[in-house]
């Protein structure tokens, strides 16, 4: 499957980007350095948007983008978008123009998306007093949970509730998210649209289409939790996957709590020090930067070092390019980058 | 319990004033507590066969099928049909869900099971418990090991019927002669004499037969532009290749203004669903399916049936065709062939041919953990103890039967004499007398063309279009009572 509308999408026209990092954060992957340049890029929330997919930015795609002129590319495998490679970018986010995500996501989104499918038809069939339908696939457990939701919820208000939610997610929102959106569902007598009718009505690849389906439904379920809307919260149950991994937050825990060495701290976990030190870089990607001690782990010294380069260019240069490397660990150049990152965001 | 008291059940239950054929007599004779042989075309009605048996005793329905795709579908359609607590028990599950199925039994009145899952020791411990009351072997004719949709695992239902206590068997098939169905019950550990048998013709009155055959693809691609053109209704066109299936979908969505979609394995089960939904709802036109997947599409009004390629059997080309006019008005099959359409075939079954060498290896070499579908094959011989040589005759014969078969199919394509006469000569039936629909085939005196048959029977029809706006189709998914 041809992923051209995607890759451009996260292109840019300033900044050169590695596929790979785009790649890895569609899919969920999240080692430190994906996350962080994942940060550089202003795509870390897309974390997982499309877990489960196969997204393959391979280099005769890239290749295929370069020689139409979309994008150029340079010694370091990373791409850049040129004017046709922009002008496309504007032409997508104008047929669907999506906001940036703005929290992490922190559920299953797949399973939470095939739980909401399920439910809305079980309701719209609810509506007609029809039990003759083909329900939507969906697991075993899956259905168990819709199940039980529409037992607790079957009142003559439910497909009330149900209208007025939808309703009100898709009316602030551009026509053609809302149309997108609405078709990926089914119900009494209406079917939905396959992802490549989908594809062909918006002239977009088909990797996109899930791209943008995933995302709509992410905001719609950041909307009905926010609201407080208990209906739809039993749809999430055992969905939740936390942003930071568990293991990164117990070592950040106890570092909190103790004054430990990373040794000690690699000792207690039963990890390597270097695991250690992943864990607090991945912690500090993801929390506010007020939340963050920075100051127990970088010297005073290295910062004042650190900021004397302190050129525009320091959250964006590599480890290697730093003339004075031998006294400055990895680990706390990147939490100096990290935190410069976050200081210019906010 | 008479007649009339069945049909009332009938409609109260399942909304039709009559059964079709065969369906009431095999419902009194499992009634009877008497073990059934069903063969019934594709179309018949099968699944509400034991669906009726299950409401009207209350009893748990155990159903045995090969292929995970197909019970899928069948669950769907029972879940469709308003039966809520169907299960299906395959490698799909995870463990987990598997534990939960297996320790949940009571909640299901369908279980549906692939053979393989009935050789492991806890789904038999919890289906004992489960106090099953009518066991359904679906596809039966794949116990028969000469047959060449043989499943060996199928052999080890005879060990299940004993171990339940012998519960009310049901043995449905679409197609099976009567050296098959001697076969079926032979390995399945029953005596002839105390099973009844129902065997409807496969003979489709309302459907007429054609094919046409072409000099090369380009030619047959032409015409098949001309035929979705100009035929009425809606419509299924089988493959065996699912990238020709999306080509083929391309070049009638640009040459005809008809919808076209393509529906295969590639597409996953939420969007198979959709384009279902969207062809019951009259949204599509034409569907371009692979076989596997053809027998998902459940449509009444399907009006023609068109092969692309040409299946590997007659039994498979019976089946498909049967997909149209369910619903008992006239309905058409064209088959359409060109040169070298039978390699396709010929490149399947070598898939499944496994030769005497590489059987001989595996009884010096076993590798009962190797999970591909050869090696799985072979090492359910290999654990039942059967002898090399006999391993290899029976692959050999399976090779055999297939060539057979394969050839068969393509003499259907150059008969120069009746299709439906050929057909009923290939199941050793009867003659019939056709001409109660006006239509027979296109070897008929006087061969009506399909042109003709599509003016006098197929109604024009246009594909509705679906609602775009989600404000028209909010108000469409709920009935919102004020």
């Amino acid at each position: 499957m041809n992923s051209f509308d995607l890759i451009i999408w996260h292109g840019s026209a300033v900044q050169w980007r590695r596929p790979k990092v785009i790649e890895n954060i569609l899919g969920g992957k999240k080692t430190v350095s994906t996350l962080y340049w994942g940060l550089q890029y202003q795509i870390i929330n897309e974390v997982g948007l499309l877990r489960g997919e196969k997204i393959s930015f391979e280099s005769a795609m890239l290749l295929k983008l370069k020689q139409d002129n979309i994008v150029e590319l340079n010694d370091h495998h990373e791409f850049r978008l040129t004017t046709k490679g922009a002008n496309r970018k504007k032409q997508l986010q104008s047929i669907l123009p999506l906001a940036p995500i703005t929290q992490p996501i922190d559920i299953d989104l797949n399973h939470f998306g095939q739980r909401l499918i399920l439910a809305i038809q079980v309701a719209s069939e609810f509506s007609y007093q029809n039990r003759s339908y083909y329900p939507s696939p969906t697991g075993l457990f899956d259905s168990l949970v819709v199940k039980n939701w529409f037992h607790n919820n079957k009142t003559n208000q439910l497909v009330q509730k149900i209208n007025q939610t939808l309703t009100n997610f898709l009316q602030p929102l551009n026509s053609n998210l809302a149309n997108f959106f609405i078709s990926n569902f089914r119900g009494h007598n209406y079917s939905g649209l396959t992802n490549q009718q989908l594809a062909d009505k918006y002239d977009i690849d088909l990797t996109f289409v899930i791209f943008v389906k995933n995302q709509l439904i992410w905001l719609f379920f950041l909307q009905v939790d926010e609201a407080g809307f208990s209906l739809w919260q039993p749809l999430s149950r055992s969905l939740g996957r936390p942003v930071i991994s568990h293991s990164a937050r117990q070592t950040y825990e106890m570092s909190e709590q103790q004054n430990l060495s990373f040794a000690d701290l690699a000792r207690y976990r039963q990890v390597k020090t270097s695991t250690i030190k992943e864990h607090l870089l991945e912690v500090a990607i993801w929390l506010p930067v007020e939340k963050f001690d920075y100051q127990r782990f970088i010297s005073a010294k290295i910062v004042t070092e650190l900021h004397d380069i302190a050129t525009d260019d320091l959250i964006t240069m590599s480890y290697t390019q730093l003339s004075n490397k031998n006294e400055i660990d990895f680990f706390e150049f990147r939490l100096y980058q990290i935190y410069r990152s976050k200081r210019l965001e906010t | 319990m008479k007649h009339e008291e069945r049909i009332t059940f009938l409609k109260n239950n399942f909304s039709f004033d009559e059964f079709r054929p065969g369906q009431e007599e095999v419902i009194t004779a499992l009634q009877r507590g008497q073990d059934t042989l069903a063969v019934l075309p594709t179309g018949s009605g099968k699944t509400l066969i034991y669906q009726y048996y299950g409401l009207l005793t209350r009893q748990k329905v155990l159903i045995v099928s090969p292929l995970i795709s197909l019970m899928q579908d069948q669950v769907s359609r029972l879940q469709a049909m308003g039966s809520r607590q169907v299960v299906a028990i395959t490698s799909m599950l995870s463990y987990g869900e598997k534990q939960f199925i297996l320790s949940h039994l009571s909640l299901y009145n369908y279980i549906y099971l692939s053979p393989e899952m009935l050789a492991q020791p806890e789904v038999i411990r919890a289906l004992k418990t489960a106090k099953i009351g009518l066991l359904v072997i679906d596809e039966a004719h794949c116990v028969s090991e000469w047959g060449s949709d043989f499943r060996p695992e199928y052999l080890s239902i005879k060990d299940v019927i004993k171990t339940l206590n012998h519960p009310v068997t049901l043995m449905l098939s679409a197609t099976a002669d009567e050296e098959t169905r001697t076969d079926i019950l032979a390995k399945l550990n029953l005596q002839i004499d105390a099973v009844y048998q129902v065997v409807e013709s496969v003979n489709r009155s309302n459907i007429f037969l054609t094919g046409q055959n072409f000099e090369n693809v380009k030619a047959k691609d032409q015409q098949l532009i001309k035929i979705v053109k100009q035929l009425n209704g809606a419509g299924i066109i089988y493959f065996s290749s699912k990238k020709q299936a999306e080509v083929i979908t391309d070049l009638l969505n640009k040459k005809t203004d008809k919808k076209i979609l393509a529906y295969h394995a590639d597409l996953d089960a939420d969007q198979r669903l959709t384009i279902q939904q969207q062809f019951m709802q009259n949204q599509v036109d034409v569907v371009c399916a692979t076989s596997a997947f053809g027998m998902g599409i459940d449509k009444d009004n399907i009006r023609y049936v068109v092969h692309y390629h040409l299946p590997g059997n007659l039994q498979n080309y019976v089946q498909e065709i049967g997909r149209a006019g369910r619903d008992g008005q006239p309905s058409l099959a064209i088959l359409l062939y060109a040169p070298g359409d039978e390699y396709i075939q010929v490149s399947l079954n070598s898939h499944s041919v496994i030769d005497s060498n590489i059987i001989d290896y595996y009884w010096r070499h076993p590798q009962p953990d190797n999970e591909s579908e050869q090696a799985q094959l072979l090492t359910y011989y290999w654990r039942h103890d059967y002898e090399v040589k006999k391993v290899q005759q029976i692959f050999k014969q399976r090779e055999f039967t297939r060539q057979n078969e394969l050839q068969q199919m393509l003499n259907y394509v150059f008969t120069r004499t009746c299709r439906r006469q050929f057909i009923l000569n290939y199941f050793d039936e009867q003659s019939v007398n056709n001409n109660i629909q006006d239509f027979c085939c296109d070897k008929d005196e006087g061969q009506l063309a399909w042109q003709e048959f599509n003016k006098r029977w197929l109604k024009p029809t246009k594909a509705n279009t679906s609602q775009t706006q989600w404000r028209t189709i909010l108000h469409q998914l709920f009935l919102v009572k004020n």
